[in-house]
């Protein structure tokens, strides 16, 4: 070995992989991804809701929509990390709290994408639909969802990413399992190992995800509609 | 001959923050059931806007249209409009397309598809019914926005620039398409156009529109046969009588663009020494 690697510092890549083969031999990287990703869905798909009510409710003001359109953004803005000691005086130290975080992550996020989505719909497409009788719930279902649904799709795709690093954030500050848990866990041991193996495995899942659902969705969406900036 | 569209006094008024535009001035014009009519004008005489308050797509301020004795308040299926992009949406099939009009009219699946197949064959794209829009040429976009117009059976067609952004001889053939398609169905067609031959080919009576407040300036019936044939002598006649009266209005636009001493012989003409044949060689 050469003197100045310094091993407790940083890693090789072998010992970061032994690392993994035992905490997968040892079934707590299993459990750990798996009550991660269990948190994952249900407050993405909570934010992934609301987001889209959000966002269609403030695409439908005639009046206050350009307010509330700067408060989500003001919102947006804040790390969704700075939710969490808001959560904790509601909810306490717990699942209730790492869920809230999550959601809250990405639930602007999508809102945005919603309003904007709707807002850069061809005007031609509601005056064809009007000129043939098409109104209230059908001219929403048929036309203006449809139509928005390219940037809404890119919309939900970053809320994902979102919502991810703000679980990532929320477990590690107050949770007792979970891939943030572990990530925090190495730290306490001083085992550089595994804090880079839940680095990587928080990369991959993540990168995994985006790519192999959100992307290929994206893709056809975009494709079925004509568009071809991807 | 019994009224479709009456369209009377009509005004238009825009605010804009450099003050008020008035794109129409006192329109009247009394539209038979069944007869084509087309609007030629300058660009920005407000042709358009008066097929929008015919559409119900904009509101007139002054005057009103009556459609068979009803006021005119809001766009319907009573109207159809196709405008100078096909419209169609990019998400569904050409028949889905075709078939959108009637689905919200509440026809039954299966009779909506035959209707729809009937009329995708009249524009001759039957094979094309399960492409999407985006693998369709502009010509095929065009016809399936025409197809789609016709199922909605509506006894007034509207018709804004619909050939205006396709080639030549894509819009040649339409032309004919569209009045063979009119000789079958006897609709009412308010047409618009800046294209006299396509005008003078198509319509009953041709409506010269002068801008600066738009109105209308002159009606010119065309008094031909159908079917007619592009480039016949009493067809060409005929543009060049329309061409004259619009000649005026185009230059009373390019006056107001490019200024007052602008004439229209002295500025289209270039004038360049080669053009004297050779004499002074």
């Amino acid at each position: 070995m050469l003197h100045w690697w310094k091993s407790y510092a940083f890693p090789s890549p072998l010992s970061v992989f032994q690392t993994l083969v035992s905490l997968g031999q040892g079934g707590s990287l299993e459990l750990a991804v798996l009550v991660s990703m269990k948190r994952m869905v249900i407050g993405y798909l909570l934010s992934a809701v609301l987001g889209v009510t959000l966002g269609l409710l403030v695409s439908q003001m005639q009046h206050f929509g350009s307010q509330f359109n700067a408060f989500i953004l003001g919102l947006q803005s804040l790390p969704s990390i700075c939710w969490l000691p808001f959560a904790v005086l509601w909810f306490g130290i717990n699942e209730s709290s790492v869920l809230f975080v999550t959601t809250i992550g990405s639930t602007f996020a999508i809102s945005l994408a919603v309003i904007s989505g709707i807002k850069n719909i061809n005007p031609l497409y509601i005056h064809a639909a009007k000129t043939m009788g098409v109104q209230g719930i059908m001219l929403y279902r048929d036309v203006m969802i449809p139509a928005a649904l390219p940037n809404l799709v890119t919309g939900l795709k970053q809320g994902w990413s979102f919502a991810w690093r703000a679980l990532m954030a929320g477990e590690m500050m107050s949770s007792t399992h979970g891939l943030g848990v572990m990530l925090m866990q190495g730290r306490d041991f001083g085992d550089i190992s595994q804090v880079v193996a839940m680095m990587i495995v928080i990369i991959v899942i993540g990168l995994a995800v985006d790519r192999l659902l959100f992307g290929r969705l994206e893709r056809k969406v975009w494709r079925r509609w004509g568009l071809n900036q991807h | 001959m019994q009224m479709s569209l009456d369209i009377k006094n009509v005004g238009m008024v825009y605010e804009t923050e450099s003050g008020h535009i008035q794109a129409l001035d006192q329109v009247n014009l009394q539209i038979r059931d069944g007869e084509f009519i087309c609007v030629v004008g300058p660009s920005g005489c407000g042709k358009s806007t008066l097929l929008n308050i015919i559409a119900g797509l904009e509101h007139a301020t002054d005057g009103e249209v009556l459609l068979d004795g009803q006021r005119i308040t809001a766009p319907g299926p009573d109207r159809a409009v196709m405008f100078q992009e096909a419209a169609l949406y990019p998400w569904m099939r050409a028949v889905e397309n075709v078939e959108f009009g009637m689905k919200a009219a509440g026809v039954p699946p299966q009779e909506r598809h035959q209707r729809a197949m009937k009329y995708l064959d009249l524009v001759r794209l039957k094979s094309f019914a399960q492409a999407y829009p985006h693998e369709l040429s502009g010509g095929m976009r065009q016809r399936v926005a025409l197809a789609r117009a016709l199922t909605l059976d509506s006894k007034v067609l509207l018709m804004d620039e619909p050939f205006a952004a396709l080639d030549s001889q894509t819009r040649n053939i339409l032309q004919l398409e569209l009045q063979h398609i009119w000789m079958e169905t006897k609709k009412t067609i308010f047409f618009v156009t800046h294209n006299v031959e396509e005008a003078v080919m198509l319509a009953d009576r041709v409506i010269v529109f002068s801008a600066h407040p738009g109105h209308v300036k002159k009606v010119i019936k065309i008094e031909l046969a159908r079917p007619r044939q592009r480039g016949s002598i009493d067809l060409t006649f005929y543009v060049k009588s329309v061409m004259k009266d619009l000649a005026e209005e185009v230059e009373k636009v390019a006056k107001k663009e490019y200024g007052d001493n602008w004439s229209f012989e002295d500025d289209t003409v270039l004038h360049n020494p080669d053009s004297d044949m050779g004499a002074y060689l």
